[in-house]
């Protein structure tokens, strides 16, 4: 009887054993076929599911035999669904899956538009997400070549020997940029220094376009440039990468990081450097007169300036509970520039950047949030005289801001924004007193805003928002915000509003006191009865997506009043006063595709009107254009070649000038002063790159700037600055 | 008979050393430098004397030989033509290559003439005067007013003059700024040739 009863037992237990399986599988890249971490797989109707390790491994245990469906998703690819049959064979099934990466990837999380995190796809205001991956492809060296070459609407001047940008028609004063949401101390020309930026270390650069006074304050009047950070995903991971160029351009650059349980902790340092190079006239830079004169400046060279810097950024995050999240983050920069020729054998710039910064992130609960934050970003100039071993400081100016964020998500699917800060900004400069004194300046800000996002129907949303701020200057300001997002169908999303900015003159504008020496000599003074400038932002934009490609329209139109400039005041004076205004139109297109796994295309128009007229300095016109190939040659080692350019239109440059006219009847010459313009013709600087994907986790770059050697054919403010066709070539190795 | 023969001897000697005399050949000078002199004052010129390696005080440029070249912020002036009673002139070798220019040209010096000199330049306006000066040193530098800040172009020309005393000068102006790159200033190599020679190796 037992007997029985143990063999009924063993075939039974026999039977049971042979009917649950184990899947194994693999997840890659259908591009790199690289395995891809933290792919969720799930067995529909199941509750078994497992997520893929970091080589894009996963496995599920103790399945019944069976036909099944595999639910393969993961953020940034195309989801997948998979009929699988556990066979009844005494065999593990392995599983290979190959994700593709969407072209554009709506299901991205930005936090700009609305300082709380949103699917790029759901967010209400306009944002332009530019990936990891996608900055990766574009192998600019540095961030000015980013936003230069492949942004349309983005152009630099080259003022007095420092980059100006113009972007859709705004400068440097009225476009904001952020690290991690803060804003960074020091500029030049109101341009921040565009090096600090290290291209490796971000995650995601987020534009959002148009006035964004209401959540972020002064400045943000033509938009906000904010870039992510990048944080270690892995247990361990490291990375180097090293580039060479023409000019003698360097980039060195090592990070290391980890993610545990704990949180997490990361270090990156990067050197980069160039020599400066000689830009030599080829043609006259001409004045064409109305009378039909025309005076030819003599051909000149202009040294463009070399630079030579380095960074360290150690950065930890402390998880000290489930919903307390700590992190401390500190930075050091150092630039030293080399104005070239033999003024640079004598004195060089150097500049000191020190920051710091807090984070405390309590999740109150699953609907609410609460982050309070310090930061403290510090940039000193001095002037380094080699000669003499001696270094003179010319500039400071150092920040700090304080705030606390809460937002929270109603039942309702209504959520909330509240925030208030603190922001001090203190400046030193050789500017302020006409004795040399180098007196410091400050302002305080207080502020209190917040946003609303209403969900009204399940297609529209309505986005109000407010912002108070106080100014120890200025007093009050108020900035309000109406947004709405529509969804005319799943692929089409309709975005429009209004909103309110401003820019509070900055402290040099309020308390310069200088003797400008050029020019015969003039006194520059600063004038503190001055008002804030005014903006008044109304924007439209549709996003069209087709499944491979994606299509975003823009338009939008600003009118800025009392805005601040500079005016004569008596024969040797010049004062900073409200006195202008400007009204900026501006549209772009941009086209997004994916025609194949292996071929992705993009291409962006953009246009600006400005009420300026014949003071306008910006070039109407811009386009960019891009294409990626995937050379199927290697399999695991294919490689990338990618071709992009952007073209720049013409454009003319009015001024006045003296010349001398002969009086046709009488024959006496008399000197008049008569409007010129300037001509510049339009130009278009082509890129080209290859990426090959090495054993050992190496990456080789190389690839031609400015491939088809374009160079202006005079150097001035509004020329491009290219040296003609430079190459490169790089190794990037990340574990 | 000894006297006679020791007196023809040193006669001898004599003769063959002012032989020699005539014979060797003269040597050229020393390449010296001036750095970073401060020149920016619009109404007063310095002056400097090859010879003495020194700048001098003059009070009476146009009858004083004790100086052979002055400087007022880019512009030069030479002791002779309109400026002085010496025999300054010069002439550009259109060479920037200081060991290229080996000899004195034999032609083409020209000598200092009245022009406009620049006296003050304040706020928007500028003063000038009618002043000698030597118009083929002045051509060293350009300025560029167009657009701020003024673009300096130094073309490094190797000019070859005649001092006060008609002996010849190799020269390069090099640099019109000082240690911190202040304008206004003038730095420059020379060659003077004491003993007339007109070779510069």
């Amino acid at each position: 009887m037992r007997i029985i009863l143990l063999t009924i037992f063993l075939i039974a237990g026999v039977t049971l054993n042979a009917q649950l399986r184990r899947m194994e599988g693999r997840i890659m890249d259908c591009r790199s076929q690289e395995g891809i971490h933290l792919v969720s797989v799930g067995i529909l109707g199941t509750t078994k599911g497992a997520i893929s390790d970091e080589s894009g491994k996963f496995v599920i245990e103790e399945i019944p035999e069976g036909d099944y469906t595999l639910a393969v998703s993961s953020i940034g690819y195309e989801d997948k669904r998979i009929s699988v049959s556990i066979p009844v064979r005494n065999e593990n099934p392995v599983i290979t899956i190959s994700l593709c990466e969407k072209a554009i990837d709506l299901d991205q999380v930005v936090v700009t538009a609305t300082r709380t995190e949103r699917l790029l796809k759901n967010v209400p205001i306009q944002t332009q997400m530019i990936s990891a991956k996608a900055i990766e492809r574009m192998q600019v060296s540095t961030f000015r070549d980013l936003l230069e070459y492949e942004l349309p609407g983005v152009e630099f001047t080259n003022n007095g020997g420092y980059a100006n940008i113009n972007m859709l028609g705004f400068g440097g004063k009225y476009v904001l940029f952020l690290v991690d949401g803060e804003r960074m101390a020091g500029e030049t020309f109101d341009n921040i220094d565009y090096n600090r930026v290290d291209m490796d270390n971000v995650q995601q650069i987020e534009i959002v376009k148009g006035a964004a006074s209401s959540l972020y304050g002064s400045n943000a009047v033509g938009g906000v440039i904010n870039i992510i950070t990048q944080k270690p995903r892995k247990a361990f991971e490291t990375g180097a990468n090293v580039r060479f160029g023409s000019n003698n351009e360097q980039n060195y650059r090592y990070t290391i990081g980890s993610r545990r349980k704990w949180g997490y902790a990361n270090l990156t340092a990067s050197f980069k450097s160039m020599d400066p190079y000689l830009l030599k006239d080829r043609e006259p830079l001409t004045q064409w007169f109305a009378n039909g004169e025309k005076v030819e400046s003599p051909l000149s060279e202009t040294y463009i300036a070399g630079y030579k810097d380095y960074s360290i950024d150690p950065r930890v995050g402390i998880d000290l509970s489930e919903k307390l999240h700590i992190e401390a983050r500190g930075g050091y920069y150092f630039k030293e520039r080399n104005p070239g020729g033999l003024d640079g054998t004598k004195v060089t710039d150097r500049y000191y950047n020190y920051s710091g910064g807090l984070k405390a992130d309590y999740k109150l609960s699953d609907t609410r949030h609460l982050l309070l934050s310090g930061n403290f970003d510090r940039y000193d100039k001095y002037e380094y005289y080699k000669l003499l071993s001696e270094k003179e400081k010319n500039y400071e100016n150092s920040q700090q801001r304080f705030s606390g964020l809460y937002n929270v998500t109603l039942p309702s699917g209504h959520s909330l924004v509240a925030g208030a800060e603190y922001f001090s900004d203190n400046l030193m400069t050789f500017m302020f007193e006409s004795d040399g004194s180098n007196a410091k300046r400050d302002a305080q800000t207080y502020a209190v805003y917040t946003q609303q996002e209403w969900i009204i129907e399940e297609n529209f949303t309505l986005v109000t928002g407010l912002r108070y701020d106080y100014h120890s200057q200025f007093k009050d300001y108020f900035t309000p915000r109406l947004s709405v997002m529509y969804k005319l169908n799943p692929k089409i999303t309709l975005r429009g509003g209004y909103s309110g900015g401003f820019r509070s003159p900055t402290l040099k504008e309020l308390y310069t006191d200088w003797f400008h020496p050029y020019g015969g000599g003039f006194q520059i003074i600063g004038n503190k009865d001055m008002k804030a400038e005014k903006s008044n932002n109304l924007n439209l934009s549709t996003e069209i997506s087709l499944g491979k490609t994606v299509v975003t329209a823009m338009a939008q139109y600003s009118l800025i009043d009392d805005m601040v400039s500079t005016q004569w005041v008596n024969d040797d004076t010049v004062r900073y006063a409200n006195i202008g205004d400007a009204k900026v139109l501006s549209t772009e297109l941009s086209v997004t595709s994916r025609i194949t796994n292996n071929l992705s295309v993009k291409g962006g128009y953009s246009y600006v009107h400005n009420n300026l007229g014949r003071r306008s300095l910006v070039r109407p016109y811009s386009a960019t254009a891009r294409i990626d190939y995937i050379i199927p040659l290697f399999g695991k080692y294919n490689p990338t070649v990618s071709f992009s350019g952007k073209y720049f239109s013409g454009m003319n440059i009015y001024g006045t000038g003296d010349i001398t006219d002969t009086d046709n009847e009488s024959g006496i010459e008399k000197e008049v002063t008569e409007e010129y313009r300037v001509p510049y013709d339009g130009y278009a600087i082509c890129r080209l790159s290859l990426a090959q994907a090495l054993p050992f986790n190496l990456t080789l770059n190389a690839g031609v700037n400015n491939l088809f050697d374009y160079k202006a054919k005079f150097s001035s403010f509004y020329s491009s600055i290219s040296p003609g066709r430079t190459y490169y070539v790089g190794l990037k190795w990340r574990l | 008979m000894k006297k006679i023969g020791f007196l023809m001897l040193l006669s001898i000697l004599f003769i063959t050393a002012c032989d020699k005399d005539d014979k060797e050949p003269a040597l050229p000078g020393d390449v010296k430098e001036q750095k970073f002199i401060d020149v920016r004052s619009y109404t007063d010129w310095k002056y400097f004397s090859f010879s003495k390696g020194e700048f001098v005080t003059v009070t009476d440029y146009q009858n004083d030989l004790s100086w052979d070249i002055a400087f007022h912020r880019g512009d030069v002036r030479l002791n002779g033509g309109a400026s002085g009673k010496g025999k300054g002139e010069a002439v550009n070798t259109q060479k920037t290559d200081w060991n290229a220019v080996t000899e004195a040209p034999s032609s083409g010096y020209v000598k200092d003439q009245i022009g406009k000199i620049t006296t003050s330049f304040i706020g928007n306006g500028i003063t000038e005067e009618d002043q000698p000066f030597s118009q083929t040193l002045t051509t060293w530098l350009t300025v560029d007013t167009s657009n701020p800040p003024p673009k300096y172009t130094v073309h490094n020309w190797i000019y070859v003059l005649k001092a006060a005393d008609g002996n010849y000068v190799k020269l390069w102006i090099y640099d019109n700024k000082d240690e911190k790159n202040t304008a206004g200033y003038v730095s420059f190599r020379y060659q003077y040739n004491a003993s007339g020679s007109t070779k510069f190796i």
